[in-house]
């Protein structure tokens, strides 16, 4: 946290916080509660909503709602403190803890090692017990808690831990299993962050929820309770660096254009935002650059939600969702379990990776009928009473972390120019693992350092 | 807590209108459970829709209801395949025959341990009320109370004792279920999830804790005072003692002057 700069220290009184998104909306609640005096926060939101990924719509052929982007909560409760649940918690919303255990491979629905050792044999349950033993050696639950903070990778994909299984099946099962928490595929992700996504579904290490009437719920909650200035529909054009150690943000179209001077700066944009902003001078422009090149491993997600006359599925499908091995691996939440009143039934798949990639150039009938055809075959008579159907395309949204990958150290992480322009900041979720707890993780790392400035 | 198979109250029940043999089960104190199970065809675990929401549902609901003490505690679980139908008293197992022994020894266990706090619940129960007219003596023992010694004492050992099961309770209250999953704990975890069973043994746990630090201070006042009053005779004694002496020696000085 030591700056470089040779410019004498200046008081910070205004703040520009650049995406209206999670990182961005947490940045400023942290904030704003953690200086020792009111500053000027300024969101600009190139949209006119603010929350980015965490998106609660509902369908137009009835008042149902649906997540149309982060679908869940990780609980790391089970393993330490989760600073994102004891948020939640601090803003009094509730929350709906979700289950999921069955995996369907070809023919069979697999939901716990029975089935396993029923439908593909004794070999297969001894494969896959032997793996999760050694998966559980490889990661301890105090490993695993801090695996959001991505070390130095070895070279090794997870794809190499998964030659481990020798039974075909057995690795299917896995493969789908973390395809879609991954948004990846194994041979691009390190052995840690596969075992991270493979142990989460032990519930010794990680529980899963959701917000109690929609995560959005969130959103409004930080909303709330911010006192600050935000610009929606202000897309930032142009950050410069000034020679008094501010910087001037140009925003707005090419109608309404302005610039304001800020004494900070943070930006907190989906990494591939950040090549649409344009940085000067040419130093600040370098390291921006060099940003973006050291975390460009994009993963990609898909979102289709079906809307239904009543929930069909009940009986043969349990718990919050399922898992698929259609499209490489995919997940299938019953969205409706989240609401115990809904009379409709509301089914989300979430795609992932290469899949995701290449159906996201589908128009969204012809995503909708793909999807639909990927249910078993004795869930399809249920498909007729189809209502709606909705489709997000969240492609490049999401970053993997891919084995040998050599991430910078935390500050240099969200300070990409500390010589010349140790006032601006960057907060992501691709700086952690894609995770709303890795935002907040980044959020807080940055309203820490600019609370301590400012004090 | 622990089920022993050779107890000679364990026995096969009539099965009169229940869906399937029933077995009767012997839980803490006189406490038994008569659980029903019937294995399922393959066909039935090719159409696990047929399990739910079908008949076999509703006559296991009617043969709990009718053995039933609580109505209330009927849970309906159909999970994977499978289908139990569970209350205190009464449960129902129905799944694949190769399955079928490991449901019952979940429904058997969490059931055992639901018997465990049940009763340790009604003991709290009972016990509560007694603590606000109780804690007036913790903060001021008077000799007034010196009668209701024993009964203070037996209630301190109620608490102890309860604090002591509660202690063996929750253990495997919160024992996470073996990984991968197996059938067996996913029905427990749901049983325990569907219950509350691990919040209820949190509140007993709080309960217990109150009655016991109550009576530990009474039972402590309660010595205090016992002891107090042993040396407030000894004192007398000593000082009627002295007074003797002092009284001795004056006549003894005042025979001596005579003489």
């Amino acid at each position: 946290m030591i700056s470089l700069s040779d410019q004498a220290p200046r008081s910070l009184d205004s703040i520009a916080v650049v995406g209206g998104g999670p990182g961005g909306l947490l940045t400023a609640f942290l904030l704003q509660r953690q200086a020792r005096r009111p500053l000027r926060i300024t969101i600009f939101e190139a949209g006119c909503r603010l929350g980015g990924k965490i998106l609660t719509p509902s369908f137009a052929a009835a008042p149902v709602r649906y997540e149309a982007g982060a679908a869940e909560f990780y609980d790391y409760t089970p393993v330490g403190v989760d600073p994102l649940r004891e948020l939640v918690e601090d803003l009094g919303l509730p929350i709906v803890p979700l289950h999921g255990a069955s995996v369907v491979v070809g023919p069979h629905t697999l939901s716990n090692i029975d089935d396993i050792d029923a439908r593909l044999g004794p070999a297969a349950r001894r494969d896959l017990e032997a793996f999760h033993r050694d998966a559980r050696l490889l990661m301890n639950p105090r490993e695993f808690y801090v695996s959001d903070e991505p070390g130095t990778a070895p070279g090794d994909g997870f794809n190499v831990l998964l030659d481990r299984l020798s039974t075909p099946s057995v690795r299917r099962y896995v493969e789908t299993l973390v395809h879609s928490d991954l948004a990846t595929e194994p041979e691009r992700t390190s052995v840690s962050y596969g075992l991270q996504n493979y142990l989460m579904n032990d519930p010794a290490y990680l529980r899963l929820y959701a917000i109690a009437g929609g995560n959005e719920q969130l959103v409004t909650a930080l909303v709330a309770r911010l006192d600050v200035e935000v610009l929606r529909s202000r897309p930032v054009r142009q950050v410069r660096g000034l020679p008094d150690g501010r910087f001037r943000l140009t925003s707005g179209s090419s109608a309404d254009r302005r610039d304001d001077d800020f004494d900070a700066v943070v930006l907190a944009l989906p990494l591939a935002h950040l090549s649409n902003v344009g940085f000067s001078p040419g130093r600040l422009a370098g390291a921006m650059r060099e940003h973006v090149r050291q975390h460009d491993h994009p993963a990609h997600y898909l979102r289709v939600t079906a809307l239904f006359d009543r929930p069909f599925w009940r009986d043969r499908l349990e718990g919050s969702f399922a898992m698929l091995d259609a499209f490489e691996g995919c997940c299938l939440y019953d969205e409706s379990s989240r609401d115990p009143a809904a009379r409709h039934g509301v089914l989300g798949w979430l795609l992932a990776g290469a899949a995701a990639e290449r159906l996201a150039d589908l128009d969204d009938d012809a995503l909708a009928a793909t999807v639909l055809g990927s249910l078993p075959r004795s869930l399809e008579p249920g498909t007729a009473k189809l209502l709606e159907t909705r489709v997000h395309r969240w492609v490049g949204a999401v970053n993997a972390l891919p084995g040998g990958w050599r991430p910078h150290t935390l500050d240099r992480r969200h300070q990409p120019e500390p010589i010349e322009h140790p006032n601006l900041f960057v907060v992501g979720d691709y700086l952690f693992d894609s995770t709303l707890n890795g935002v907040l993780d980044s959020a807080a790392h940055v309203a820490d350092w600019l609370a301590m400035l400012t004090a | 807590m622990i089920i022993d198979e050779n107890d000679p109250r364990r026995s096969e029940a009539s099965t009169d209108g229940a869906p399937g043999s029933v077995e009767r089960i012997p839980l803490c104190g006189d406490r038994v459970l008569e659980l029903a199970m019937l294995p399922l065809s393959a066909a039935d675990q090719a159409d696990t829709g047929a399990v739910g929401g079908g008949s076999l549902s509703s006559r296991a609901e009617r043969w709990i209801a009718e053995g039933a003490v609580d109505r209330t505690h009927t849970l309906v679980l159909p999970l994977f395949g499978t289908l139990t139908v569970w209350s205190p008293t009464r449960a129902f197992v129905a799944g694949p025959d190769e399955r079928l022994e490991q449901l019952r020894a979940s429904v058997v266990e969490f059931t055992s341990l639901f018997a465990e706090l049940d009763d340790i619940e009604r003991r709290l129960a009972a016990a509560l009320p007694h603590v606000d007219d109780d804690a007036a003596l913790a903060a001021d023992f008077t000799t007034a109370a010196l009668s209701r010694r024993g009964e203070l004492s037996a209630r301190f050992r109620e608490a102890v004792s309860l604090r002591r099961r509660l202690a063996l309770l929750t253990p495997p209250l919160h024992v996470p279920a073996p990984q991968p999953p197996t059938l067996a704990g996913q029905l427990g975890e749901r049983l325990r999830e569907r219950t509350r069973i691990v919040e209820r043994a949190g509140f007993a746990v709080e309960q217990a804790e109150l009655l016991e630090r109550v009576y530990a201070v009474c039972a402590d006042r309660t010595s205090e005072h016992a002891i107090a009053r042993r040396q407030a005779a000894l004192e007398w004694t000593i000082i009627v003692l002295l007074a003797a002496e002092v009284v001795l020696l004056v006549v003894d000085a005042l025979a001596n002057r005579t003489t």
